[in-house]
């Protein structure tokens, strides 16, 4: 009986699986107007996923957002952690599979992830025209509204805040800081084994390449290079021969490299290297306020500049509750968030909004805000800042790096 | 058997070469700054690591959903691994070989591989993201071990009991209650703890079938390791430890509270 | 009765496993041409040389000294039976946390570097030799060794103790001395044990994520990890080569399986035929 019943079950579960979905549903349409989003997102849970690898980030989304999200707006927030490529592995194989109602309310992305969510229709839009914050607070023309990686926007996206590579050094270990290539090889040279960087792919390696490159090459010169791994090969090669020239007076002579900036950080730390590097502008404050490198460390930057990026929120094709998603979205760019997203205290990150359009005690919680010791202030950063090439250069750039660097 | 002053030495080795890394992580967890050179932490302090523990309902999140599908996996592999196991350890038929090889292959073939197959399945079944998914994609690879254990206690013990058994007119369930389930609570017992384990610590399948929705424990363990906040990282991984033995503990005690009187195959 | 059962359930794996083969292969497009380029290319060559190497050396060394310490704890009576107490542990833990320890207590900065800065061995930490991320895999090795040597030695060490005392006297009687009874009497009855063993830890060596993930070197990846990041990359190609690669896995490791259960049967008849 038993018996019969269990193989029963198990033929039934076959034919499920052979048989698939047989119901075609749809995806539901988001709020046309904001304030139809307030009114119908009262009470709702709305669900973020995005890189969890950093407590400050963690830190800011569920201690200041959230509690600020449900006694402001009704609404609950949860946040899941996730790598950005497994987000889009999930939407890709739900898009796929015709799952209508996700799990996914509003993903954190940008640059070459955004190009292939947007390519891949994996997203919900365009939306950002339709949050008040957006309007009142951002500015339509700058770059980093229109464009993410040199790819369009198309409104499928909205800015969260702005990040740019700086670079950390101990003065008191270190008299003259590198802030250009050249100076990086003498001082490599004079201190061997003591500097490296994290190897492309990992995000903050392939910022560094990309600065070398800016630095040796200049930003227009790879800008107007066709995305063609010969064309970018001709434009970067003295670029690739300098770091061919630095290796050997790098960390294990260049055999090999850190996988990730983390290891960096934690090298610099421990006093192995003398220069470490972030994509977290305030990083030096951070790790100043955590006790983990002395005060004597300081922030800075290449005399010709640095790479910055804005990151992004964007809300899934499928996602359940387009209008918390709003809310959410219009709460993260408030300047209260903003604000408190810039202390060092808590996440570091650079506001997106647009100080000409805030009123003087918006701009006054801004500029009151503790950015930490050891660090650039703000406008400093923003004149020292170069503008990202397209997402597929990135790529290229990072194969030709494995080819013609790590290789060798 | 008594060895030499080699064995023991051995024994020795063995001992700190096991127990004793352990050690750092218990030093870790307490420590907030220990810079190189210095041999012992400069800055020791419980109550940060306490303070982690404490007010953190997303690591009692992480712990309770590990737990929860440990038990729901070994269950479900017990169920499926027991007749299999009589089958294969008791009985010839034609194909058992070729069954037996069959049922080893998840251990064959890597579990990332296997996972990104049935992760397209379980969408469609509506079982992504749902703890009885997760626990069903676990089984599928507690099963191999446990089919191995299993086998071999019913290859060593047969089924002549049963059939008398069966003979002098005891029914289905009671043969099963009285007379099998007694003779095998320790091979159960093993792969009972071996499903668990290998349950409770499982990272790409939570990873990949959960879809983010599931934080167990090794998924919230592992952004600090690969941030490298080294303390953070040893508090957590010692409350993996302490987990994973107090419940293997518990489920040790409860069974041999239940078997004392039939528990005749030497620990 | 369990019979149908049986079959119905191993059914069931049949189809799971050919639905995941299947999705590989139709992602490769029923071409060869995807598995030409996945084959020629010199990453995927260096890749595959690399994770079979460290598998096998893995297996090896986790064989020979588990199989080493279960002798020595059989040799060692109530000490043995404390240590297998002991070796439960490294068992149960989950390799992330092996991971954890090993670098604090390899790496350049970690213990053994601290102990050497204080003999005088060294001056600064990039004197220490690199074990962890390193190019050999050293780290990820140690890693494998801590978790199965212990593993190894409990199977091992249960077999030896399950083997009747009478056959030590038995050839005691005859004159044998430690040694011969050792390897004439356990040895080929440990062998079932030992060639079970091996399968396992090569198939986990050669098919781990986490570790070689966490602790690798840049420069090369092991054949999982290198699936599992063209699967996640972004580009067009990239997925499909991932499933290329995962074919080829499940096929080397398919054959492994194969061949192992061909020598068992092999050394089970011999065995049956020369029975002491």
């Amino acid at each position: 009986m038993l018996k019969r019943l269990t193989i029963g079950l198990l033929i039934a579960a076959l034919f499920a699986l052979t048989i698939g979905c047989a119901a075609q549903p749809t995806l539901t349409t988001g709020p046309s107007e904001f304030a139809d989003a307030l009114r119908s997102a009262r009470g709702k849970t709305v669900t973020f996923y995005g890189w969890g690898g950093s407590s400050a980030v963690n830190n800011w989304f569920d201690n200041i957002v959230a509690p600020s999200l449900l006694a402001e707006y009704g609404i609950t927030l949860r946040r899941v952690p996730m790598n950005i490529d497994e987000i889009l592995r999930k939407l890709a194989t739900e898009k796929q599979a015709n799952r209508v109602s996700g799990d996914i309310d509003v993903i954190w992305i940008n640059g070459e992830n955004f190009y292939a969510a947007k390519t891949q229709e994996l997203l919900y839009g365009p939306f950002n025209t339709r949050i008040d914050n957006f309007n009142r607070l951002i500015d339509p023309q700058a770059a980093d509204t229109n464009y993410d990686f040199g790819i369009p926007i198309e409104g499928m996206s909205v800015p969260l805040g702005r990040a740019q590579l700086i670079f950390m050094a101990d003065r008191a270990r270190l008299a003259a800081f590198p802030t250009s290539a050249a100076r990086l090889l003498e001082l490599a040279r004079a201190n061997p084994g003591r500097f490296t960087y994290p190897a492309p792919p990992d995000f903050t390696g392939s910022a560094f390449v990309r600065n070398i490159i800016y630095d040796i090459v200049g930003f227009e010169a790879l800008n107007n290079a066709p995305a063609e791994k010969a064309a970018i090969q001709a434009v970067i090669q003295p670029a690739l021969d300098f770091l061919n020239e630095l290796e050997p007076y790098l960390w294990e002579r260049g055999t090999t490299y850190p996988a990730d900036v983390a290891a960096l950080d934690r090298m610099f730390a421990e006093g192995q290297l003398l220069w470490s590097m972030s994509y977290t502008p305030l990083k030096a404050g951070q790790l100043i306020a955590e006790g983990r490198v002395p005060t004597s460390v300081e922030t800075f930057v290449f005399d010709k500049g640095n790479i910055g990026n804005t990151h992004y929120v964007a809300i899934p094709f499928n996602a359940p509750n387009k209008d918390a998603a709003f809310v959410l979205i219009h709460h993260l760019i408030s300047v209260a968030m903003q604000a408190a997203k810039l202390d060092v205290g808590n996440w570091g990150d650079l506001p997106v909004v647009d100080l000409a359009r805030l009123d003087a005690s918006e701009r006054a919680l801004i500029e009151n805000t503790n950015i930490g010791q050891g660090v650039l202030p703000m406008d400093e950063l923003l004149r020292r800042r170069l503008p990202e090439v397209h997402a597929r250069k990135v790529a290229i750039i990072e194969e030709l790096w494995r080819e013609q660097v790590l290789q060798r | 058997m008594k060895g030499g002053k080699l064995t023991r030495l051995v024994m020795q080795c063995a001992l700190l070469v096991f127990a004793g890394p352990l050690l750092t992580l218990l030093v870790q967890a307490v420590s907030l700054r220990w810079p190189f050179p210095s041999l012992l932490p400069t800055v020791i302090s419980v109550r940060h690591a306490v303070n982690l523990l404490w007010d953190n309902p997303r690591l009692t999140e992480a712990v309770a959903s590990s737990l929860g599908i440990a038990f729901m996996t070994t269950i479900f592999t017990l169920l499926l691994a027991f007749p299999a196991a009589k089958a294969l350890g008791v009985y010839n038929f034609p194909g058992k070989e070729a069954v037996k090889l069959l049922a080893l292959l998840p251990i064959m073939v890597p579990t990332a591989t296997v996972t990104m197959g049935l992760h397209t399945g379980m969408i469609r079944m509506g079982l992504a993201g749902t703890f009885v998914g997760v626990a069903i994609v676990h089984t599928v690879f507690t099963l191999p071990y446990a089919l191995r254990i299993l086998m071999h206690v019913f290859e060593l013990v047969g089924d002549r009991h049963e059939q008398q058994a069966a003979m002098l007119g005891a029914s289905w369930g009671r043969v099963f209650y009285r007379i099998t389930l007694p003779l095998v609570i320790p091979g159960a017992l093993s792969a009972a703890t071996m499903s668990f384990i290998i349950s409770f610590s499982q990272y790409i399948t939570t990873f990949m079938i959960g879809g983010g929705r599931i934080i167990t424990l090794p998924l919230y363990l592992v952004p600090h390791v690969q941030g490298g906040e080294w303390h953070v990282a040893s508090v957590y991984s010692l409350v993996f430890v302490v987990a994973t033995l107090g419940a293997l503990t518990l489920m040790q005690y409860l069974v041999r509270r239940y078997y004392r009187e039939t528990y005749f195959l030497s620990p | 009765m369990f019979l149908t059962l049986t079959f119905a359930y191993a059914l069931a794996y049949g189809v799971v496993q050919s639905m995941q083969a299947g999705s590989g292969a139709y992602r490769g497009g029923f071409t060869l041409q995807h598995y030409r380029s996945v084959l020629g290319d010199g990453e995927f060559l260096i890749s595959l040389g690399a994770t079979i190497s460290v598998a096998v050396i893995a297996t090896l060394i986790s064989n020979v000294l588990g199989a080493l310490l279960a002798f020595a704890m059989l040799r060692a009576g109530a000490h043995g039976k404390l240590l297998q107490r002991v070796l439960q542990l490294p068992v149960i833990l989950p390799h992330l946390i092996v991971v954890i320890m090993v670098i604090h207590i390899f790496s350049q900065t970690g213990v053994l570097a601290r102990l050497a800065w204080w003999v005088g061995f060294i001056d600064n930490p990039n004197q220490f030799p690199l074990l962890v991320y390193d190019r050999l895999a050293i780290g990820i090795m140690l890693v494998y060794l801590y978790k199965q040597v212990p593993f190894v030695a409990l199977l091992a060490y249960d077999t030896l103790r399950g083997i009747s005392g009478k056959y030590a006297e038995v050839a005691a009687n005859l004159g044998a001395s430690p040694w011969q009874t050792s390897t004439q009497v356990y040895l080929p009855l440990l062998k079932p044990t030992i060639i079970g063993t091996s399968l396992i830890t090569f198939a986990f060596a050669f098919g781990a994520f986490e570790v070689p993930f966490l602790l690798g070197t840049p420069v090369w990846r092991t054949l999982p990890v290198e699936s599992y990041l063209l699967y996640t990359n972004i580009e067009p190609l990239a997925r499909t080569h991932a499933m290329v690669i995962n074919v080829l896995i499940s096929a080397i490791s398919l054959t492994i399986a194969g061949l192992y259960f061909g020598v068992e049967s092999f050394l089970n008849r011999r065995q049956k035929g020369g029975e002491v």
